[in-house]
């Protein structure tokens, strides 16, 4: 449902999300991008293919953005229309660098 | 075929069954019932098994002087491994009766020492001729010490176990179930065995060892055993789920009892001046037994209706405790007498202090006045809320959201206002109305949601919200509700 992929260059990392990030895929996510998060300055998010975010995916979205706002920072790319209206509606637009 | 080769031919079928029955409970006993291989009851299926094949050996090569060493491994192998299960089914019954020495010399003495010693004899019996001989025509002769010493250990150890589980089997059920149970299994064991050796023993015409096979007695005995202790663990195991369940609809009981009554409310409503200008209806659907979404109302005094809508992050037993202590913080804030921004900062304050678990939860949460229609409003992270202004159609008032609730102390939330004319319709829900997903995994959408609004633009609050759901049940086609529904629809007459 969900592929992920990322690339990490010493204290960059970029991650592209494919499909659905929901309550299926929101704990491959959170596997995934935990334990970049520990050695990494400043992240990328690509949602260019993301179709789709709910709640579960949200909530580890929200853990990154808090965990990133300590360490370094980070921006998310690519946004399409559905998913940004999600991020609109719950507020969370407000908190992020969307490009 | 004369009446010895037909003997011979079942000799050797026998064990042959006999190992191929035990083999199949031990893939049982270790892929489907996942029991460790060092469990007693694999470790007796595992000599079960090496007795069939030494059982095996022993049919087939006796007889022939050619296959002396052969003969002489089957005999060996077969003296070894039933001294060895026969320990262990001692050891699996004395340690299920608590029975079993502590003191390191009595195991000694009882456990290690006559295993050794029986050993020795058995493997050092083609120099010594201890146990058993092989002799000139192939045939194996039990020694005097075989049929003293070894079989004289065995009955003891078979019968150090079953005379504690006839014991125990007469003893109080109710006090200690899995002993009496194990204890009847035991027993049963005990009194099989002779049993199906007696019936071998009639079929063969007469008590003769040469031709009566072991391993298919242990064999039956094992099937017997295997499925007495795992049909056991399967009721323990379905009992715990059980419990589990009914603990979880005493939850969900728990829980739709802590959403409010809409006949009380307006039963209280229409004891006020303006009573009569109001119908209300919600309700709430969860996808699993209990679920993480709310609707709240409640007076805050003579003219204010305070009325939530809010969504868990997740779903099942941890969103409902966190639904619970959300709706109940909010509810105290607001019945202070707040402005709806400020409500939603000191709630999303209050439940940031205790929130390791990381949840949020979305709040859109009104005021409403109601001798004039307006609607004091603020939205944390929640879906839009839906108006049908009179006259017109339903429209979706996209209002500006505040953060989820929560996450991060110190948010602030906007405000905004609204007036509801006479016979205007307010519609609140959550994501689970426009995030059903036909069998195509396309949503119904916030448009697909407007579109069944406007269908039923003059119903009450009540065939609204039924209508809602009907309509997105008939797009789920069958499908599994994935997420919790909730709605609330405010007529203001």
């Amino acid at each position: 449902m969900l592929k992920i992929t990322s690339k990490v260059e010493g204290e960059k990392a970029s991650i592209s999300l494919e499909g659905k990030l929901d309550t299926n895929s929101a704990h491959d996510f959170n596997d995934e991008v935990m334990p970049i998060l520990d050695t990494v300055k400043k992240l990328v998010l690509d949602f260019e293919n993301l179709e789709y975010i709910s709640s579960a995916g949200l909530r580890v979205l929200l853990v990154v953005i808090k965990k990133m706002n300590e360490a370094g920072s980070m921006k998310v790319i690519h946004v399409n229309e559905s998913v940004m209206d999600i991020l609109d509606m719950t507020g969370i637009s407000d908190d992020l660098v969307i490009e | 075929m004369s009446y010895q080769g037909i003997n011979l031919g079942i000799n050797i079928e026998v064990p042959v069954v006999a190992t191929i029955i035990m083999s199949i409970l031990i893939y049982n006993d270790l892929f489907v019932y996942k029991r460790s291989i060092r469990d007693n009851i694999s470790v007796m299926l595992f000599f079960g098994i090496f007795l069939g094949i030494f059982e095996t050996m022993w049919s087939c090569f006796e007889g022939n002087p050619s296959m002396k060493t052969l003969t002489y491994i089957g005999a060996i192998g077969y003296g070894i491994t039933l001294f060895f299960f026969v320990l262990n089914f001692n050891r699996f019954f004395l340690g299920l009766f608590k029975l079993l020495p502590r003191n390191k010399l009595l195991i000694f003495l009882f456990y290690h020492l006559p295993s050794i010693i029986i050993s020795a004899l058995c493997i050092s019996t083609p120099w010594t001729d201890a146990i058993f001989i092989v002799d000139k025509s192939g045939n194996i002769i039990a020694t005097k010490l075989f049929v003293t010493i070894y079989y004289g250990a065995i009955w003891i150890y078979v019968l150090s176990a079953i005379v504690p589980a006839v014991f125990y089997s007469f003893q109080d059920k109710k006090r200690e179930p899995a002993i009496a149970e194990a204890a009847k299994s035991v027993v049963v064991f005990g009194i099989m065995m002779p049993i199906i050796y007696l019936l071998q023993a009639v079929e063969y015409k007469g008590l003769n060892d040469d031709n009566i096979n072991l391993s298919i007695v242990i064999a039956i005995g094992l099937v017997y055993l295997t499925i007495r202790v795992n049909t056991r663990l399967l009721l323990l195991t379905k009992s715990q789920i059980d419990a589990v369940e009914a603990d979880l609809h005493a939850a969900a009981k728990i829980q739709s009892d802590a959403l409010p009554s809409v006949d009380l409310l307006m039963k209280d409503v229409r004891e006020l001046n303006n009573g009569d200008r109001l119908e209300l209806y919600a309700s709430m659907t969860p996808a699993k037994d209990v679920g993480g979404d709310f609707y709240d109302f409640f007076m805050i005094d003579d003219d204010h209706l305070g009325l939530v809508m809010a969504d868990v992050s997740e779903k099942g037993i941890p969103a409902a405790m966190f639904m619970m202590s959300s709706k109940s913080i909010l509810a105290n804030n607001a019945m202070m007498g707040k402005s709806p921004s400020k409500v939603l900062e000191d709630t999303n304050r209050a439940i940031c202090t205790n929130n390791r678990e990381q949840m949020f939860v979305t709040v859109w949460f009104g005021i409403l006045e109601i001798s004039t229609g307006i609607i004091k409003a603020s939205n944390g992270g929640h879906e839009y809320p839906i108006i049908k202004h009179s006259p017109g159609k339903y429209e979706v008032i996209k209002d500006r959201h505040g953060f989820v609730l929560g996450f991060e102390p110190g948010k602030k939330y906007t405000e905004y206002e609204m007036k509801l004319e006479p016979g205007a319709k307010l519609f609140l829900y959550t994501d689970g109305a426009v995030e059903a997903t036909d069998p195509n995994m396309k949503m119904f959408g916030i448009n697909g949601l407007v579109n069944v609004l406007d269908q039923v633009e003059d119903a009450s609050p009540k065939d609204t919200i039924d209508a809602v759901k009907k309509a997105i049940k008939e797009y789920e086609a069958g499908g599994d509700q994935f997420d919790d529904l909730t709605m609330l629809c405010l007529e203001y007459k």
